[in-house]
C-alpha cells in the first residue's frame, strides 16, 4: 500500500518537529526514517500511525486520507522501541489483543484466534513460548512477541520505532535480517525510525535522511552514501571530515589541491568540503595538501588506520592499504576525492 | 533478617501481645459479654464496613486522581500533589472538625444535601474516604508512571477503545498496587478515631466506632473490657490484612511462575 505524507508540519510549543515534510513510501517497500535525535523522524513515524496529529498536511494510505482518523482505525502495525507488551498478559495473549478487542461481529472465533497465534508464534521463531509471561524473555525474544503482536491484526503498514535500539549488537544483526525476511514474505509496507546508519543503510530499500524537522534526500542506501544530496547527509553518513573550501568552474580548492567536485554542481564560491577517511592519500610533509602529524596507526585485517592531527588540532582517521608512517611522523594529507557544497 | 525480627518485636509485637494477655486477665464469658456484645458487633460493623466503603470509593476516585498526576502536567500541579498528601500530616482531629462543619445540616456541604451526613454513619465514611485518599493515590502513582503511554498507545494501534484499553490495558496492571491502596486505607480507616468522632455523632448501636468503645471502656477504668475489644479489631483487622497480602503473593507467584 502507498503511504503518502504531505506538507507536513507538527509544532511542540516552540520547537518545529516537522517543517512541512513531503514523502511517498511505495507499495512493497522498506523504507528507512535516518536522523540525528530530535530530527523529526519519531515523529513523522507516529503522526503516520495514527499516535500523534500534524498542525498542518496530509497523510493518506493508498490515495485515501487518513490524517484524521485515530490510530485504531488505521490498520497499521506498530512496533515501539522499548516493546510496549502487556506485561500481565501470557505472550499469546499479548498477540491475541488485536483480535480479541475487534467488535463482536467481526471477531474470530476462540479456536482461530488460537490457530492464528500458534501460526504468529512459528513465524516470529518462538513456538511454545505462548505461555510465558513478557518477563521470562530476553530482549530480543520480547521484540519478535511484538512484531507478531503488531502482524496479527494483519496491518498493511508496519511502523517500527528504532525496532533494534534496545538490543545488543549481535541480537541485533541476526534480527535485522530475519525482520527483512518477514517483510519480503509478508508483502508489507514498512517504515522504520533508527538513528544509526549502518542499519539503515544495511535494511531498507531507500533512506530517508532528515535533519531539523525536514527531508534531506530520500535515496537508495548507496546514492545517500555515495551521492549525498546535501552538506548535512555528506556530513551525517559515513564519518567524513569537514573542510572549508572554494568552489570555482565545477572544481574545488582546497588546501592548495584541486580536484572535481564528485557532489551536485554547486555555484562558485566559498564551499564546504566533505573527505571521507578512505579518500584521504598519505603523501611526505611538504606536498601540497593538509599538513599533519601522525599520532597513531593501528592494523585491522586489510587496512591500517592512521590517525592524524591537522593544524588546526583536529583529528582526521585515514582508512589506507599501506603504511609507511610511524607515529609522531610528519606528513601531508592529500584528498583524492571530494564532495563540496555552497557554505 | 534478625534485625527485622527484633524491630518487629519491640515495635509491633511486644505491645500487641500486652493487649491479648490483658485480655486473658478476663474470664471467657466476660470476654464473650463485652467483646461481642450487640453494641460492640454493631460498631465492628460501622468500622469495618465504613473503612471498607471508604477504601472503596478511593480506589476508585484516587486511581482517577493518580491518573490525572501522571498524565497531565497543567498549572499548579505540585499543590495538588502536596494536597494529596494533606490528610497525612493533617491532625486528625483538624480534618473532623473541618469536615463536621461542612457537613453539618447547618454547615456549606450538609445545608445542600438531601441526606443528613454528619452524625450518621455516612458521616463516617465521608471522614475515612478523606482520611485514606493519600494512600491509594501514593501506592498507585508509581505505578502507573512506570506503565508508560507507549502500552496505551499499542493498545490503540491494536484497534483497542478506550474503554478496552482501560479494562484489558490498564487496570490489570495496576490492580496489584490498587489493592495494596485498599488495603492500607481499609487498615487506616479501621484504626481511625481523630476525625471520625467528631462528625459521627457517637449514637450507640447507630453510628458508634469501635475504637470509640475502647476508649469509653478506658474512660471508665475497665481496662480488660477495652483490650477485649481491642483483641477483637486486631484480630479481624490482622485477618483481612493477612488475606489481602496472600491473594498478592499468590497473584505474584502466578505471574512469576515459569
Amino acid at each position: 500500500m502507498t503511504v503518502a505524507v504531505a506538507d507536513l508540519t507538527k509544532r511542540f510549543r516552540d520547537h518545529l518537529a516537522l517543517d512541512s515534510v513531503t514523502l511517498d513510501v511505495r507499495p512493497g517497500e522498506f523504507l528507512a526514517l535516518l536522523g540525528p535525535s530530535g530530527s523529526g523522524k519519531t515523529t513523522l513515524l507516529r503522526i503516520i500511525g495514527g499516535l500523534d496529529f500534524p498542525d498542518a498536511g496530509t497523510v493518506s494510505f493508498a490515495g485515501e486520507d487518513v490524517a484524521g482518523r485515530p490510530a485504531r482505525d488505521r490498520r497499521v502495525g506498530f512496533v515501539f522501541q522499548n516493546y510496549a507488551l502487556f506485561r500481565h498478559m501470557r505472550v499469546a495473549d499479548n498477540i491475541a489483543f488485536g483480535l480479541t478487542v475487534k467488535p463482536r461481529s467481526q471477531r474470530p472465533g476462540a479456536m482461530a484466534i488460537a490457530a492464528r497465534v500458534d501460526e504468529l508464534l512459528a513465524l516470529v521463531q518462538l513456538p511454545g513460548l505462548g505461555r510465558r509471561y513478557p518477563a521470562q524473555l530476553s530482549g530480543g525474544q520480547r521484540q519478535r512477541v511484538a512484531l507478531a503482536r503488531a502482524l496479527a491484526v494483519d496491518p498493511a503498514v508496519l511502523l517500527l520505532d528504532e525496532p533494534f535500539g534496545a538490543l545488543d549488537a549481535k541480537v541485533r544483526n541476526d534480527l535485522r535480517r530475519w525482520l527483512r525476511g518477514v517483510h519480503a514474505q509478508m508483502g508489507l509496507t514498512s517504515i522504520f525510525v533508527t538513528h544509526d546508519q549502518d542499519e539503515a543503510l544495511d535494511l531498507a530499500d531507500r533512506v530517508a535522511v532528515m535533519n531539523n524537522g525536514r527531508i534531506e534526500q530520500v535515496d537508495t542506501p548507496d546514492a545517500v552514501y555515495n551521492r549525498p544530496a546535501t552538506a548535512f547527509v555528506a556530513d551525517f553518513i559515513g564519518n567524513a571530515t569537514r573542510f572549508d573550501c572554494r568552489l570555482s568552474d565545477g572544481a574545488v580548492e582546497l588546501a592548495g589541491v584541486r580536484l572535481p567536485n564528485t557532489a551536485p554542481p554547486a555555484p562558485d564560491g566559498p564551499g564546504v568540503a566533505f573527505v571521507r577517511p578512505h579518500e584521504f592519500a598519505i603523501a611526505s610533509a611538504g606536498t601540497p595538501g593538509l599538513a599533519a602529524t601522525v599520532r597513531r596507526v593501528t592494523h585491522t585485517a586489510a587496512m591500517a588506520n592512521v590517525e592524524a592531527v591537522l593544524a588546526d588540532g583536529r583529528v582526521v582517521d585515514i582508512a589506507t592499504a599501506t603504511v609507511a608512517v610511524d607515529a609522531g611522523a610528519a606528513i601531508t594529507l592529500v584528498p583524492t576525492v571530494v564532495r563540496a557544497y555552497p557554505a | 533478617m534478625g534485625f527485622t525480627v527484633f524491630y518487629l518485636c519491640v515495635v509491633v509485637l511486644i505491645p500487641l501481645s500486652a493487649i491479648f494477655i490483658k485480655t486473658a486477665g478476663l474470664g471467657f464469658d466476660q470476654f464473650i459479654a463485652v467483646a461481642l456484645s450487640r453494641r460492640a458487633l454493631l460498631a465492628y460493623r460501622l468500622s469495618f464496613g465504613a473503612a471498607a466503603v471508604a477504601a472503596a470509593i478511593n480506589s476508585v476516585f484516587g486511581l482517577l486522581v493518580a491518573w490525572v498526576l501522571v498524565r497531565y502536567d497543567f498549572a499548579g500541579k505540585r499543590i495538588v500533589s502536596a494536597l494529596v498528601d494533606l490528610p497525612f500530616a493533617l491532625p486528625t482531629a483538624v480534618a473532623g472538625i473541618a469536615l463536621t462543619a461542612l457537613y453539618a445540616p447547618t454547615g456549606w456541604i450538609g445545608g445542600l444535601l438531601p441526606v443528613k451526613v454528619a452524625f450518621e454513619p455516612l458521616g463516617v465514611v465521608v471522614a475515612l474516604t478523606f482520611i485514606g485518599l493519600p494512600f491509594v493515590v501514593r501506592t498507585v502513582e508509581p505505578v502507573l508512571a512506570d506503565l508508560g503511554h507507549d502500552v496505551e498507545e499499542a493498545a490503540a494501534s491494536l484497534g483497542a477503545g478506550r474503554r478496552q484499553t482501560f479494562t484489558r490495558v490498564i487496570l490489570p496492571a495496576v490492580a496489584p498496587a490498587l489493592v495494596t491502596g485498599f488495603a492500607l486505607a481499609f487498615a487506616r480507616g479501621v484504626g481511625e478515631y481523630g476525625s471520625v468522632i467528631f462528625i459521627a455523632g457517637n449514637l450507640p448501636y447507630r453510628s458508634e466506632i469501635a475504637p470509640l468503645l475502647i476508649v469509653q471502656q478506658l474512660e471508665q477504668y475497665n481496662y480488660a473490657g477495652a483490650t477485649a475489644i481491642a483483641a477483637t479489631m486486631l484480630t479481624a483487622s490482622f485477618a483481612v490484612l493477612l488475606a489481602i497480602n496472600l491473594l498478592q503473593a499468590w497473584d505474584r507467584r502466578r505471574m512469576a511462575a515459569l
